[in-house]
């Protein structure tokens, strides 16, 4: 597959410090694709480079192989949804969804109109301002005034944040379907890794303006490449410099059958989650491991000795020490 | 993008360039020449407006204008402060009583300051009352003088010192005074050590805003003074009016502006955030 | 100590409103003198039977309008403009122009007026006052609108640009409608502090011309009249009508 958006050794430096520090990355035509990282890292300002709302110090941002840099965003066929949505709060939200028509022609804009908000829902709240909407409104207002467009490339500003915690799971799906319901490529920023998880194609992990690793979800999560990325994507135990999650780290009373790989170890305590159990287990060499298991599987007194073991496969092996 | 931008501050640039920038480099070009025969300014250049200010008449006239604000920012002081507190500590209305408090500083200064010849002239309100109730049979001088100037400043700035006072008060946490009273402390205790320190900032802030303006006032001396008060303002006018000495009075404008800009300099440094 | 503060506060706020309040009640009163004599229109009719007076006024309300009109087109334009990046050189200014004493700008702009016009052969007039008003509003109107302006959501100008407007389309359709209320209410205000203007504008308005705050001063200074009593309420009704719409407008949302 050819890369759709491009982002050749990005460079942004402000007064004090440096965002982007070199950031190469292709994206592909019709994928989801993530920037994950944590506060800082320079996901937020790669999505503002590519929209155009600020210039690179250096490198080259490539739509379909031509130079995107340089132009204004109103001349970039890409289009941004906000964190916090901005819709005009003095317009309608048909008025909203219109608004760049009126500079921005895709050819039959009255069908694409209502294209949108038959695909988002929005017949009844035509004639509503945005005070009026909820949160989850408001962010299909916001989608469809990108999406009416057609523009290349959607960029997507941490796109569940602003919504209610209980929503987010459900905006998530809804996001996901309507991705592959228009086809056009999505390019989200999030700090959450679950968020990046369940809604990518590929994830690419950022760390202080550089890319620490490009990949499909589960390669990120189960084959990190770095210490940052293993602890980025999800908790992890290191027991002599080899990596293993806690759901993948099993707990048993009796030692397991010779040939897996097994230390043994005391109780310090165990948590009953709902879920799961959460137990905490110190090794004999003194280290710590956390390892969540099936209530299935028993109870664990404090104090107990126990047994961690894995599979092998399980092991996450990283690049530096 | 950057263009539009330049385009938009132009108007504003030209409009203060032509009404703040050059207006004050002409003062400060005029305030080294010399008088001119028929008034305006002459060459050659010179320091002697500069050495006319230590002349004790004009020294004496710029102390007292500082005596004056200094007496009438202290009074504002003493007077807004319980209104002040009194608002912050008020469970409703807060809006309501600050409106109040804004409103007569919004309508118009000359108005103001007429409304009180208006009660004080001799055949005004305070001296009509009196000498229908007998109490006296000639008018009381209570216009024209020093008192009536101080009052009339005190009245017109009083807002300035209500403001931030209350702005300050305002965000103080009444828990302070619970604990204070529970560590001991006496109401008069609790207001001396921890009210008063904790609204400094706001007590600078409104000791400059009246300071400030009092310093430079003109029309308050003028009409409830009537010319026998003469402060710096008065003096200035005078310069460029009736005396026609161009040179001298840039010098005491100058002098003025410069004290008032020393005074907040002071201030700006002592805070991050600009004072506007 | 509350109950003493509460009754000082009443005090004081009898103090800030008594004076106007009881020149307003005397502006009504049928007789000359301070004692009251009855209910009466008649100073009114009288100020308005003076063609001076009448004249006055009229200049008064043209000068801010024009003064109001300038400071509130060129002042939101530049605030559009600050808020978007800092100049300092442009923020000293408007704040060196609002603590400068008003006698201070008077005569600066004195100085400067006539030194310009040695080479114009122009002389002090309107133009002058208005030019000078609508320097001193200038500042007023840049910090409101400024104000309100941070008050706004910076991304929605770029949510407009986003979806193709242009830098320019972005300000006229998304940004100044929801800038209005800002808008109108430093206009406002720029017409009370005009309109009131009386240092400034006697210093630069030559022999020719007079706005109402002149004839007031001078009817003051010869003692006043109960002539006077009836413009000053009138004043203080239109400047207090003005500001309590902008107060309104500012508060809104």
């Amino acid at each position: 597959m050819s890369a759709h958006l491009e982002l050749r050794d990005l460079v942004k430096q402000y007064a004090k410090h440096t965002a982007l520090d070199g950031l190469s990355l292709e994206i592909r035509e019709g994928e989801f694709f993530g920037l994950l990282g944590p506060s800082g890292c320079g996901k937020t300002t790669t999505l503002r480079l590519i929209a155009g709302f600020e210039q690179p110090t250096r490198g080259e941002i490539l739509l379909r192989g031509t130079r995107l840099d340089g132009l204004p965003p109103y001349r970039r066929n890409v289009s941004t949804v906000f964190q916090n949505y901005a819709l005009f709060p003095h317009l309608t939200v048909r008025e909203n969804i219109e608004f760049g028509l009126r500079y921005r022609n895709g050819g039959s804009s009255r069908r694409a109109v209502e294209e949108c908000v038959e695909m988002l829902a929005l017949g009844g709240k035509l004639d509503r301002y945005p005070r009026e909407l909820s949160g989850g409104e408001k962010q299909r207002v916001a989608l469809a005034r990108s999406l009416v467009l057609r523009p290349e490339v959607l960029l997507l500003d941490e796109p569940l944040s602003a919504l209610d915690p209980n929503l987010r799971k459900q905006v998530r799906t809804e996001l996901r379907a309507l991705q592959r319901r228009v086809g056009i490529t999505f390019v989200f920023v999030t700090h959450d890794r679950e968020e990046a998880l369940s809604l990518s194609d590929r994830i690419a992990l950022l760390h202080s303006g550089r890319c620490e690793q490009l990949g499909a979800p589960h390669e990120l999560y189960l084959r990190p490449r770095t210490r940052f990325a293993a602890s980025f994507l999800g908790p992890v135990n290191w027991i002599g410099g080899m990596g293993l999650r806690p759901e993948a780290t099993r707990v048993s009373a009796q030692a397991p059958p010779p040939g897996q790989p097994a230390l043994s170890a005391r109780v310090r305590a165990a948590l009953f989650l709902g879920n799961c159990l959460q137990v905490e287990a110190e090794l004999d060499n003194g280290e710590r491991v956390l390892a969540e298991v099936s209530r299935f599987n028993g109870a664990y007194q404090t104090g107990q000795r126990v047994y961690i073991s894995w599979r092998p496969e399980d092991e996450i092996r990283v690049a530096e020490g | 993008m950057n263009r539009l931008r330049c385009l938009a501050l132009a108007p504003a640039a030209a409009l203060l360039t032509a009404t703040v920038g050059l207006p004050f480099l002409i003062l400060a070009a005029y305030a080294f020449l010399s008088r001119g025969t028929y008034g305006g300014v002459a060459l050659p250049w010179t320091l002697e407006n500069w050495r006319r200010l230590a002349d004790p008449l004009y020294a004496g006239i710029l102390a007292r204008s500082f005596l004056a604000a200094a007496l009438a920012t202290l009074l504002c002081l003493v007077l807004a402060f319980p209104l002040a507190l009194s608002i912050a500590r008020a469970s409703r209305w807060k809006h309501l009583l600050l409106a109040l408090v804004m409103l007569p500083f919004w309508t118009s200064l000359l108005v103001r300051a007429y409304a009180w010849m208006f009660l004080l002239r001799d055949t005004g309100l305070v001296n009509t009352l009196l000498m229908r109730l007998d109490l006296i049979s000639e008018p009381l001088p209570l216009l024209y003088n020093w008192g009536a100037v101080v009052l009339g400043l005190v009245y017109a700035h009083l807002p300035f010192m209500v403001l931030p006072l209350y702005a300050a008060l305002e965000r103080q946490d009444p828990a302070l005074l619970e604990a204070a009273a529970d560590l001991g402390a006496r109401q008069w205790h609790a207001f001396w050590r921890v009210t008063l320190p904790l609204a400094a900032p706001g007590i600078r802030a409104g000791v400059l805003l009246v300071f400030i303006p009092c310093l430079g006032t003109y029309l308050i001396p003028d009409l409830l003074g009537g010319g026998k008060t003469i402060l710096v303002g008065t003096l200035i006018q005078n310069q460029f009016t009736t005396a026609r000495d161009w040179p001298f009075g840039s010098a005491v404008s100058l002098a003025l502006m410069a004290a008032v800009l020393v005074l907040l300099w002071l201030e700006v440094r002592r805070r991050k955030e600009p004072l506007l | 100590m509350k109950r003493a503060a509460a009754l000082a506060s009443v005090a004081l706020l009898a103090f800030l409103h008594a004076p106007l309040l009881v020149l307003a009640a005397f502006s009504f009163n049928e007789g000359r003198f301070a004692v009251w004599e009855g209910f009466s229109w008649r100073w009114y009719a009288e100020a308005a039977r003076d063609q001076r007076l009448v004249e006055a006024a009229g200049n008064s309300l043209w000068i801010a309008a024009a003064a109001t009109l300038i400071s509130t087109a060129a002042g939101t334009l530049c605030a559009w403009a600050l808020w978007k990046r800092q100049s300092r050189l442009l923020t000293l200014g408007f704040s060196l122009s609002l603590v400068t004493p008003e006698i201070v700008t008077g005569v600066s702009l004195l100085a400067f007026f006539q030194w310009l016009f040695r080479f114009g052969g122009l002389q002090l007039g309107m133009h002058t006052v208005v030019l000078a008003h609508a320097g001193f509003c200038l500042a007023f109107v840049v910090f409101v609108v400024l104000a309100r302006l941070r008050t706004m959501d910076a991304s929605l100008e770029e949510a407009a640009m986003d979806l193709g407007a242009t830098e320019w389309q972005a300000f006229r359709r998304v940004t100044l409608p929801n800038l209005a209320p800002g808008v109108v209410s430093a206009a406002l205000l720029a017409f009370a502090i005009s309109f009131d203007d009386y240092v400034i504008t006697s210093l630069v308005a030559g022999v020719d011309t007079e706005t109402l705050p002149m004839a007031l001063y001078a009817m003051a200074r010869r003692g006043g009249s109960p002539v006077v009593n009836a413009i000053s309420t009138a004043i203080v009704a239109l400047l207090g009508a003005a500001i309590l719409a902008a107060e309104g407008l500012r508060r809104k949302e």
